[in-house]
């Protein structure tokens, strides 16, 4: 039998469509976005043929999240609910924020009371957004999330950019700074939070910080150059999107030094010919 | 001020001068009802379907979409999901996802003005794609969410062909959306006119004919996913127009693949 059914003639991964018969399922296994039919294993997306040993999957190229523990999502706040808040992250279902994980004002250790229950919309309301980290999920598939630490909360200062999930990878960090004074989050569910950046002195634990603001809903003075760093980043990871091109903060820092160097406006980077350069230059670079 | 007083605003207004429309000349002469049941086809063969243009992504707010063009016939197809549900009252646990269909007109879409939401026949077609596409997608995939199809009708001719038409643009548009399927639904109608099968009939063609069926299936599986009929047919017959109409799902099929792996390498920019 030809081991090659998932490589085409130059070598790139095979594109299929649902329906489409893989391989024989007497040899392999089915993975993802697949399904067995009369001993063959047939492909239930459209999508690249991805392959590990004998486990065949077929990995879509515009999906919802399908969340993992431990990932990094950047949410926003759907429904308050009796003890915990209803998330839209981008996944089939909204995900679940109880009131029992998230930190309080006050310290770590301290207990959820009823009058904490009634407050809820004090902590977050309809229309917040936040990061957090996805814990051990529902039978049916729903994500529950907690804002445990420090690092995570309602998000200020900045933008939200939504692109497709499968173009942000897992990686050991997803807060990134930028060397321009822009601070990336990027969230597993493609939820990618830009913001300004926060000084090393003024962060969790450190003497800077500020724990009243932690639920604040008011934005600190944002200077121009900030404003503009945010925009040219946002449009940047626009422009990368639309071309399918994986995000991370190097090749955005590549991006933006480009953009500098040619003197480029943000709103210039959303025109295609300046788009096109852009995208020839940098994965040139890389 | 009284004039704006009185001011219907459900009504859309048309501008303050206009002229009356331009009808094509004579529509009685080729009207087939004058001579039932013409010997030879106008502009085409008999077993042949409109040329179809089909694209994805159309929009970029929705998770799949895709327009379809055959010639008087175009229609964008948008899909949203597998997305939260909002809770239906007396609605159970069900670990299936739910697949809804909505298909619109707009009012100018076909020769007699559509009244928006007055319209009865959009339901009643919107549940004829529905029974096509539901065999083929995996709702068990999305337990709990929902995936929203809307087809929106910019043209139509024929309500038969229409509902093919739309059974395309939406199991393309779903397998767009990256919605688990067995495979791609598509669909072809048929009339019976003078003894032989016209596949794909406009309207004037299917009120010319003795009885007109449709015929939906998943060529890569090889089932069938619905059947209708209307008007009077033989069992012979129907026999006929279900081997024409699968035959020309086999091509129609292969159009679908065509399109989608060519978006999927435009997307991966390996076009």
């Amino acid at each position: 039998m030809d081991m090659d059914w998932d490589f085409d003639d130059e070598g790139v991964q095979k594109l299929t469509s649902p329906g489409e018969v893989i391989t024989s399922a007497t040899q392999f296994m089915r993975g993802h976005g697949t399904f067995v039919e009369d001993n063959d294993v047939v492909a239930s997306l459209s999508g690249t043929i991805e392959r590990v040993n004998k486990l065949v999957s077929v990995r879509a190229l515009r999906t919802r999240y399908h969340g993992e523990v431990g990932d990094l999502v950047v949410g926003r706040i759907t429904e308050v609910q009796a003890a915990r808040w209803k998330v839209d992250v981008n996944g089939h279902q909204d995900a679940l924020l109880r009131l029992s994980s998230v930190n309080l004002p006050g310290g770590v250790q301290r207990r959820k009371l009823e009058s904490d229950e009634l407050e809820m919309r004090k902590f977050f309301e309809e229309g917040d957004l936040l990061v957090a980290e996805v814990q051990p999920t529902h039978g049916d598939g729903a994500l529950n999330l907690h804002t445990r630490s420090l690092k995570y909360g309602k998000l200020r200062n900045g933008q939200l950019v939504t692109v497709s999930p499968v173009l942000i990878r897992r990686r050991n960090s997803h807060f990134c700074s930028l060397p321009c004074g822009v601070d990336l989050i990027l969230g597993m569910n493609g939820y990618i939070w830009i913001a300004k950046h926060v000084a090393e002195n003024q962060k969790e634990g450190e003497e800077g910080f500020d724990a009243e603001a932690v639920y604040s809903n008011k934005n600190d003075d944002i200077d121009m150059e900030t404003r503009a760093a945010i925009s040219r980043v946002s449009n940047l990871i626009h422009v990368f999107a639309r071309r399918s091109i994986p995000i991370t903060d190097a090749i955005l820092a590549e991006a933006y030094d480009w953009a500098v160097q040619q003197e480029t406006s943000p709103s210039d980077l959303l025109r295609a010919d300046v788009g096109d350069t852009m995208v020839a230059m940098v994965t040139a670079l890389a | 001020m009284s004039t704006l007083q009185n001011f219907d605003r459900r009504r859309i207004t048309g501008p303050d001068k206009s002229l009356p429309p331009v009808y094509d000349s004579s529509p009685s002469a080729a009207d087939p009802l004058a001579s039932p049941e013409p010997a030879e086809r106008a502009h085409r063969s008999p077993s042949s379907v409109r040329p179809i243009f089909l694209q994805t992504g159309l929009i970029p707010s929705a998770s799949g979409s895709t327009y379809l063009e055959q010639s008087s016939q175009k229609l964008v197809c948008a899909v949203y999901g597998p997305r939260q549900q909002p809770k239906a009252a007396g609605a159970g646990y069900s670990d299936r996802g739910t697949l809804t269909v909505s298909l619109k007109f707009a009012p100018f879409s076909s020769s007699r003005r559509r009244a928006p939401n007055r319209d009865a026949e959009d339901r009643q077609l919107s549940l004829r794609v529905q029974a096509a596409l539901e065999p083929a997608v995996r709702a068990e995939t999305f337990p709990k969410a929902g995936v929203d199809v809307f087809l929106h009708v910019l043209e139509s001719d024929g309500l038969d062909a229409l509902v093919c038409g739309a059974v395309l643009a939406a199991s393309t548009a779903l397998a767009d959306a990256g919605v688990e399927l067995l495979g791609l639904v598509v669909g072809c109608s048929a009339a019976w006119v003078g003894g032989r099968t016209w596949l794909d009939p406009s309207e004037q063609e299917a009120r010319g004919a003795r009885g007109v069926m449709g015929l939906t299936c998943l060529p890569a599986l090889g089932t069938v996913a619905s059947v209708w009929q209307t008007g009077e047919l033989g069992l012979e017959e129907v026999e006929q127009m279900a081997d024409e109409c699968r035959r020309a799902c086999d091509e129609l099929h292969h159009l679908a693949v065509k399109v989608l792996l060519e978006s999927a390498k435009k997307r991966l920019g390996r076009s």
